[in-house]
């Protein structure tokens, strides 16, 4: 190419222009009518009809799934396992997708198709907790293939469907190139809007692989009766309103490779995306949250919309014997700053346990702080809303320099809601800092 | 802060922060959407659109490290959306469009030949030289392999050497 070519489009990239103001206004109106940016701070608690057990709070409905319904779903056929020296997914950086290999749940499919030249093979898939995962090896002298690390990049293009039905997901891709063998996983997590059955098919159409257009096109019966033996699944059908929305839980399932939770939502069309799920054990340990996805929604009569929605969690070896679910409106989502106090404690000069108390009685107590050679600690222990154990905390030096978190929060006591959040090394004193929502109080002493 | 903390804060219900997220973003936002689109209004509708799935999606983003990569796919989508309804009433005529008269002088032949460029091929562009995108976040951006990200590339800088060289830069296609 031409050498002032690339040099222009290097300026030209580097060349900042002005956004035109109604442009910049156009987007300073969306951003103020997002909702929530004229939330009024409720002075009184929400009336909460619950459906189960009591819990009152201002903005988080709390119910209680107990497990004792835990099943394995039946198989209604199980697949003739071809076996296969070495497994893609036993290579694979994900340590979830590692776990299909170490407990021998994928599938052995080994079906291949070659078009232009390029040999496509799907060696093994998973099917579980929400997600799919396609293990594939491609033979070609023709093309030149890429690793791609870090789920970046796209080494194939597809179409899917599930038993002859769109379906919502969302792929990622690993892929290595070792002694001119290619291996690669697709990776999908997935939302359906209907219920699947024991072992669905999935028709993969590949339409282009490496930028060559053709068409390899599968029909893959997915699922075994190893993954339904390390499946604990369960259709508990608890439901829990609030004001004129209604969820139910349809479906709780755990696998060691991932985990979801599936919720039948009913709402007012206008209060679509004001609520979230946070999901916790029995004791009250959050149990992570590795995404979610919604179905197709349904239009009700007066203004009333039906949709799925799914909570995807990590993997667990063990279910827990039941659950709690904490829904949070609005508030827990993106809410008007304004209305958001951001509390500083500086640790050094506080007398701890030091106690920040918020709107709905809920308590998170500093208990104490570490600072190791190698990283600094935190102790807390919360009280009321469990969603608290996973709130905003920051810690900063006498700079004001943000000191980077390190792990997800840890339970440290089963006895007590206590936690402990590690960050990287500090020295000096630091000052921990989180946001909480401002309330209008009017105290009354008779 | 950086993007990454004002991810994490938004994501936490921090809304100030992802007003901050936009707000960086806005040059972005704005020339990406024109690679796709036509008229500056259509680009505003297609961010303003994807402001608000972006805000209540939030939570589906893992690393906040990708939220840019994440906005930038749906900001593509929802132009994709626009020029199919274009596509679909707007009859296939040569169009010719005046040239983007607030550019620097030194860069009107350039943005001229890039605006004469196949959508897909400016997209690319747009992405690679003004967002400093690499090509596997191109590739998982529009959903194409890496191979076709870098024949677009290649495409697209051929094209412009001939259309800056040739100064055969005579008008602009409407979407075909």
């Amino acid at each position: 190419m031409n050498k002032r070519v690339e040099e222009l489009l290097q300026s030209w990239g580097n060349d900042k222009e002005q956004v035109p103001d109604f442009f910049s206004k156009g987007i300073d109106d969306v951003l103020n009518s997002l909702p929530g940016s004229n939330i009024k701070v409720d002075e009184k608690p929400k009336r909460i009809k619950w459906l189960g057990k009591g819990l009152i709070a201002a903005s988080v409905l709390t119910f209680g799934v107990i497990g004792s319904g835990f099943v394995s779903p039946a198989m209604a056929q199980v697949l003739k396992e071809i076996p296969i020296i070495g497994s893609i997914f036993g290579g694979s950086s994900d340590t979830s997708l590692q776990i299909i290999e170490e407990q021998g749940l994928a599938s052995q499919l080994n079906e291949t198709i070659t078009y232009n030249g390029i040999s496509l093979t799907i060696t093994e898939a998973f099917i579980g907790g929400g997600r799919i995962a396609i293990a594939y090896t491609i033979e070609s002298d023709d093309i030149v293939l890429q690793n791609i690390n870090n789920e970046q990049g796209v080494p194939l293009s597809f179409d899917a469907k599930l038993n002859g039905q769109q379906f919502d997901y969302i792929s990622e891709f690993e892929q290595s190139v070792n002694n001119g063998i290619v291996t690669g996983i697709i990776n999908m997590n997935y939302g359906l809007s209907y219920s699947l059955i024991d072992q669905p098919t999935l028709f993969l159409n590949v339409n282009e692989i490496a930028g060559v257009q053709g068409s390899w096109n599968f029909e893959l019966l997915l699922g075994n009766e190893a993954t339904s033996e390390v499946t604990e699944g369960f259709a508990p059908l608890v439901s829990a309103t609030w004001d004129d929305a209604t969820f139910v839980v349809e479906r709780v399932e755990f696998t060691p490779v991932q985990s979801q939770v599936i919720f039948d939502s009913t709402m007012p069309r206008q209060e679509m995306g004001l609520y979230s799920f946070n999901i916790f054990d029995e004791n009250g340990t959050s149990l992570g949250f590795g995404g979610g996805s919604g179905g197709a929604v349904n239009e009700l009569e007066n203004g009333m919309v039906n949709f799925r929605e799914t909570v995807l969690l990590p993997g667990y070896e063990e279910a827990p014997n039941g659950i709690i679910i904490e829904i949070t409106k609005n508030k827990g989502g993106l809410a008007d700053p304004s209305n958001y106090l951001e509390v500083k404690v500086p640790l050094h000069e506080t007398e701890l346990p030091h106690s920040i108390s918020y709107s709905d009685g809920s308590k998170l107590i500093i208990t104490g702080y570490e600072q190791l050679e190698d990283k600094t600690i935190v102790h807390y222990d919360i009280e009321g809303k469990l969603s608290l154990q996973n709130t905003f905390l920051m810690l900063t030096n006498s700079k004001g320099e943000g000191i980077i978190e390190l792990v997800e929060p840890e339970r440290t006591s089963l006895e007590k809601l206590s936690f402990k959040r590690e960050f990287e090394k500090s020295e000096g004193p630091v000052t921990l800092s989180t946001s909480m929502e401002k309330v209008n109080t009017i105290q009354c002493n008779y | 802060m950086n993007a990454e903390m004002l991810v994490k804060r938004a994501q936490l219900g921090d809304k100030e922060a992802f007003v901050q997220l936009i707000k960086d973003m806005e040059s972005s936002l704005y020339k990406v959407s024109k690679a796709i689109l036509l008229s500056d209004s259509e680009c505003l509708d297609a961010v303003q659109e994807t402001i608000l799935i972006a805000y209540t999606n939030l939570h589906q983003v893992r690393e906040p490290k990708f939220f840019k990569t994440w906005i930038t796919r749906i900001l593509i989508n929802e132009c994709n959306k626009i020029r199919k309804v274009q596509t679909k009433v707007v009859k296939m005529d040569v169009y010719l469009e005046p040239s983007i008269s607030e550019q620097r002088e030194i860069f009107v032949d350039l943005q001229t030949a890039i605006d004469s460029l196949e959508p897909d091929l400016r997209t690319v562009i747009t992405l690679y030289y003004y967002e400093d995108l690499s090509i596997k976040e191109i590739g998982t951006i529009l959903n194409i392999a890496v191979g076709t990200v870098k024949s677009r590339l290649n495409r697209a800088r051929a094209k412009l050497s001939s259309l800056i060289e040739g100064h055969k830069v005579e008008g602009r296609l409407l979407h075909e």
